[in-house]
C-alpha cells in the first residue's frame, strides 16, 4: 500500500515538470559594467512599511470540491479560524507604521545609496552617480538606464525576526540582455527578455530570545487576547460570532503548557516598537547599509552563477553577523547577511498584514494614478 | 498555477509526507533519495559550512541542534570548534486554496576548528575485537 501510495505521490509531482530552470541572478559582464559606468540609482518608494507576517488558513481549494455547501462551510470556518490572527497581525502592523513610516523606510534607503556615491570613481567600473525615488503606482513600468531597487520589510510570525529582501534591476533599452546559458533547443522565453542585471538582497536582524512562558506571562497573554478581541467601541465580542468563537479558542490554547508562534509574537512585537522603535530601526538602517554596500560591489561582478554552486562565506562581521553568496539552486549568486547566533526555529507565514496608514496610502495613491490617467487621455 | 496543479501537488506532497521518516542523526545522499540529515562542505575560510533538515514528522525538532553540535564535534575533533550558527527555519509548504503544513526543520551553520592541524578520520574506527 504504502508503495502506491508513494508512486501516486511521484506521478502527482510529476505533473509540475516544466522549463529546466537557471538561477535569478542576472550578473553583467565587462563590456556592460564599462558601458554602464556612473549609474543613476532608482528607489522604488516603499508603499506597504513593514508587514506582519501570518498564518492564513485557507480550505477553499478542498473545499470546493465539495460543491456549495462545502465553500459556505470552508469560508465559515476559515473566517472563524483567521479572525483574531488577521487582526492581531494587523494591530502589530499598525504599532510599526507608527514608529517607522514608508516614507522613513525610503528616506534610510537613499541616504544608504547617497552614501556610495563617493565611493566610486569613474572608470572603475559600476559606480552610483545620483538616486532618486520612484512612486511605481503612478509612474508604472521600467525606469531605463537605472538601476531600480524594490524593497519588502516583513516581521516572522513570532516576530523574533525581521526580513529586508530588496531586488535589484537595471533594464536599458539600448544592451538587451543575452542569456549566458545553454540549453538543449530554444532558451525558454523568460531568458530572452527582462533586465540586463538582476540580484536578491535578504538581509535577516538578529533574533529576539523567546520568553519563557510563567503563570505572569499567561496573565497578560489571556488580557491580550481579550483586548484584541473588543471592537472598536470597547465591546468583547458577542456569543456566537466569529470573534466570539476565534477568542475562545485562542483562550483555550493560552492555558497549555506551551508557547505557540504566534503567542511569542504578541510579546516580542513590543521588543521592535519601544523607545520609538530603537530597535527596528538599527536593523533597518544595518539591513540598508549591507543592500546599498553589496549592490554596488556585486553590479561589478562578472561570475554567472551555477544552479550546482556552493556556498560562499563573503564576510563575517565583528558581531558575529556573516554575508554570504547562494550557491547552488535558483538563487544561486544572491546575497543574505545572517545574524550570528540562532537559537529557535523562525517562520513565515503565508500572508503579510498591512497596517491601516499604509493601506490608505497605497489607496490613495492609486486613486491620484487614476485620476492622473484619465485627465491625460 | 491551476486549481488542478495545485491539487496535485498538494496530493503528492501529502503522500510523500506520509512517506518520510525522521533518518535520525545521518548524512543526507540526494542520489540515494535521502534528503533529510546532515551534509557539510568546506565554507572557504578556513571551517565547515554545516546543514541540517530533519522531516515534519520529527519527534524533536531541537534535535536538528544537537545533530548539527555533533556533526561539528565529529569534524573538528577533541580541541572543539568555534560556531556560528546562523539560520534555523520550519521550511513550509504553501500552495494557494491550501492551508500552510510544514516540511522540515532545517538548523545550518559555520564550524571552525580550534586546532587547525586536526584532521578528522577519514573512515570511522574500527570497533576493538571482542
Amino acid at each position: 500500500m504504502r508503495i502506491v501510495a508513494c508512486a501516486l505521490a511521484a506521478l502527482s509531482l510529476a505533473a509540475c515538470a516544466s522549463v529546466p530552470p537557471v538561477p535569478n541572478a542576472r550578473p553583467l559582464n565587462a563590456g556592460q559594467i564599462e558601458a554602464l559606468g556612473a549609474t543613476s540609482v532608482a528607489v522604488n518608494e516603499n508603499n506597504g512599511g513593514v508587514m506582519k507576517s501570518w498564518f492564513r488558513q485557507d480550505s477553499s481549494a478542498a473545499a470546493a470540491s465539495q460543491g456549495l455547501i462545502g465553500v459556505l462551510v470552508g469560508a465559515a470556518i476559515d473566517g472563524i479560524m483567521n479572525y483574531a490572527p488577521s487582526r492581531r497581525a494587523r494591530g502589530v502592523a499598525n504599532e510599526l507604521a507608527e514608529v517607522m513610516p514608508a516614507d522613513v523606510l525610503n528616506d534610510s534607503l537613499v541616504r544608504a545609496f547617497n552614501s556610495q556615491i563617493a565611493s566610486g570613481a569613474p572608470g572603475e567600473g559600476v559606480v552610483v552617480s545620483d538616486v532618486r525615488t520612484v512612486q511605481k503606482i503612478t509612474t508604472p513600468g521600467v525606469v531605463d538606464d537605472a538601476l531600480e531597487v524594490a524593497t519588502s520589510y516583513l516581521l516572522s510570525e513570532d516576530a523574533t525576526t525581521l526580513q529586508v529582501s530588496v531586488t535589484l534591476t537595471y533594464e536599458n533599452a539600448a544592451i538587451p540582455y543575452v542569456t549566458p546559458y545553454t540549453f538543449e533547443g530554444a532558451p525558454p522565453k523568460t531568458e530572452l527578455t527582462g533586465p540586463l542585471y538582476r540580484n536578491t538582497f535578504t538581509y535577516s536582524s538578529q533574533q529576539l530570545p523567546v520568553p519563557v512562558l510563567t503563570p505572569e506571562l499567561r496573565e497578560r497573554l489571556i488580557a491580550s487576547i481579550r483586548a484584541n478581541a473588543v471592537d472598536e467601541n470597547g465591546a468583547p465580542p458577542a456569543e456566537g460570532t466569529d470573534a466570539f468563537k476565534s477568542m475562545t479558542k485562542e483562550l483555550e490554547e493560552a492555558n497549555d503548557d506551551r508557547l505557540t508562534k504566534a503567542e511569542i509574537a504578541i510579546f516580542l512585537a513590543r521588543e521592535w516598537t519601544k523607545d520609538n522603535g530603537a530597535l527596528l530601526r538599527a536593523e533597518i538602517n544595518n539591513a540598508h547599509a549591507f543592500i546599498a554596500r553589496y549592490a554596488v560591489l556585486d553590479m561589478n561582478r562578472t561570475a554567472i552563477p551555477s544552479l550546482e554552486g556552493v556556498d560562499e562565506l563573503v564576510e563575517t562581521l565583528a558581531d558575529g553577523r556573516t554575508v554570504r553568496r547562494i550557491g547552488p539552486g535558483i538563487m544561486a549568486g544572491s546575497y543574505v547577511s545572517l545574524p550570528g547566533s540562532v537559537s529557535d526555529f523562525v517562520t513565515y507565514g503565508n500572508a503579510a498584514a498591512i497596517a491601516e496608514v499604509n493601506e490608505t496610502r497605497i489607496r490613495n495613491t492609486q486613486e491620484q494614478a487614476r485620476a492622473a490617467r484619465s485627465s491625460a487621455r | 498555477m491551476n486549481r488542478t496543479r495545485s491539487g496535485l501537488v498538494v496530493l503528492g506532497v501529502t503522500l510523500l509526507a506520509g512517506c518520510v521518516t525522521d533518518p535520525g542523526y545521518a548524512p543526507m545522499d540526494a542520489a540515494k533519495g535521502q534528503y533529510f540529515g546532515y551534509v557539510d562542505q568546506p565554507n572557504g575560510d578556513g571551517g565547515h559550512t554545516i546543514r541540517v533538515v530533519l522531516p515534519e514528522v520529527t519527534q524533536d525538532p531541537r534535535s536538528a541542534f544537537a545533530h548539527w553540535e555533533r556533526r561539528a564535534a565529529e569534524l573538528c575533533g577533541p580541541a572543539g570548534y568555534r560556531k556560528l550558527v546562523h539560520t534555523a527555519r520550519r521550511n513550509m509548504l504553501m500552495v494557494p486554496g491550501y492551508s500552510p503544513t510544514g516540511h522540515s526543520y532545517e538548523v545550518m551553520g559555520d564550524a571552525w576548528c580550534n586546532d587547525p592541524t586536526y584532521a578528522p578520520p577519514a573512515q570511522p574506527a574500527a570497533a576493538p575485537a571482542g
